[in-house]
């Protein structure tokens, strides 16, 4: 269990592990998904797809540099229902110092967007700028402020797996590490649907590739 | 298996940075047992600097790295001048996988790029263990030529 007392406290902490973690606000956050994105909510389209026994198709692909991203997933969302946006792996291991000294670089050459790095503002680019829900993929054994960031920048769907993401990704964080950190997930999601907002739990997931890996 | 493994060649292996690929790496280290090889498997989500720590240790002839996920070049970044560092000057230096998350990119540059790095050889995914250790074979024994030790 993590009490409610534990997980403000925790999130003080995780909040803080990157600057940009200042910019959510969960009463604004909660605000913005209801005011601007009650048509690209991912929970309510599966719903519907399910009461009406509708097939969707699901589109992925992610790059480390923003308008490159939004533009492939301006060419999927001609024909997908559903879109994904992976993080990085420099993101999924926390490394955002090296994330920002490559950004000082030039452009970003990455496997995913790292969402923390870009934060809030920048990340809500994606859902506005794409006509369809955006689901959040992230394997990582701490994916606790790329949940806080990305629920915030508009995600609505998070493909992850405690066991799944222990047992693929991590080297040498211990079980009970991992367990911590998804409940504080896990809570926040809770917050969201609480509020009003639904936000989607895929476990297993659109080729959950760690389980081949 | 009645091979003196030390005389075949002592390689360290594994996938580096944050990447968790692992089928290739147990391929790759059950393909070079079974020809001999004293392998040091560091599996995957390896520092570089664990690689050259385990070479040093090992006495390796070699430094055998997977990367299948887009990140190698940021991941290698001074390979080559952090095993000088290490007195590891001229150890060998192998790279195999995805190697950019750039798909439009000529494979002749990539290889470039790697080997303007300090590689050796790069690999393209998908190449089979039995041309690498093909390689392998031939590099080790002029590595251990020029260092007198054959």
């Amino acid at each position: 269990m993590l009490s409610e007392e534990e997980f403000y406290r925790m999130r003080e902490k995780v909040l803080s592990q990157w600057p940009t973690g200042k910019e959510v606000n969960l009463d604004e956050a909660i605000d913005y998904h209801k005011n601007f994105l009650s048509q690209k909510n991912c929970a309510r389209l599966y719903k519907k797809a399910k009461e009406e026994k509708i097939i969707l198709f699901s589109g992925w692909a992610s790059v480390g540099d923003l308008d490159e991203h939004i533009q492939r997933h301006k060419i999927m969302e001609q024909e997908a229902d559903v879109l994904n946006t992976s993080v990085d792996s420099y993101t999924r291991a926390l490394k955002f110092q090296e994330i920002q000294r490559m950004m000082e670089k030039g452009k970003l050459k990455l496997n995913g967007v790292p969402v923390v790095n870009y934060g809030v503002r920048k990340c809500r680019r994606i859902v506005e700028e794409v006509s369809k829900p955006e689901h959040l993929r992230i394997g990582a054994p701490d994916a606790r402020l790329v949940a806080e960031i990305g629920f915030a920048a508009g995600f609505s769907g998070f493909v992850t797996q405690p066991l799944g993401d222990f047992m693929y990704y991590c080297r040498d964080t211990p079980i009970d590490d991992v367990v911590q950190n998804y409940r504080y997930v896990y809570r926040l999601i809770g917050i969201y649907e609480e509020a009003g907002v639904p936000i989607v739990i895929d476990s297993n997931g659109l080729g959950k590739t760690g389980m081949t890996m | 298996m009645g091979y003196d493994k030390e005389k075949v060649g002592t390689v360290v292996l594994g996938v580096i940075g944050s990447d968790i690929h692992s089928i290739g790496n147990r391929i790759m280290e059950y393909a070079l047992k079974e020809e001999g090889f004293n392998v040091i498997n560091l599996g995957v989500q390896v520092p570089l600097e664990e690689f050259i720590k385990a070479a040093i240790e090992s006495n390796a002839d070699a430094i055998l790295i997977g990367s299948l996920y887009g990140h190698a070049m940021m991941d290698c970044e001074g390979i080559r001048d952090k095993c000088i560092e290490a007195g590891l000057g001229d150890i060998i230096l192998y790279i195999g996988g995805n190697l950019t998350t750039d798909y439009t990119k000529p494979w002749e540059e990539i290889e470039q790029t790697f080997k303007a790095m300090g590689f050796d050889r790069v690999f393209r995914s998908g190449v089979l263990p039995s041309e690498v250790i093909k390689v392998l074979r031939e590099d080790i024994r002029k590595r251990r030529e020029r260092r007198g030790k054959c």
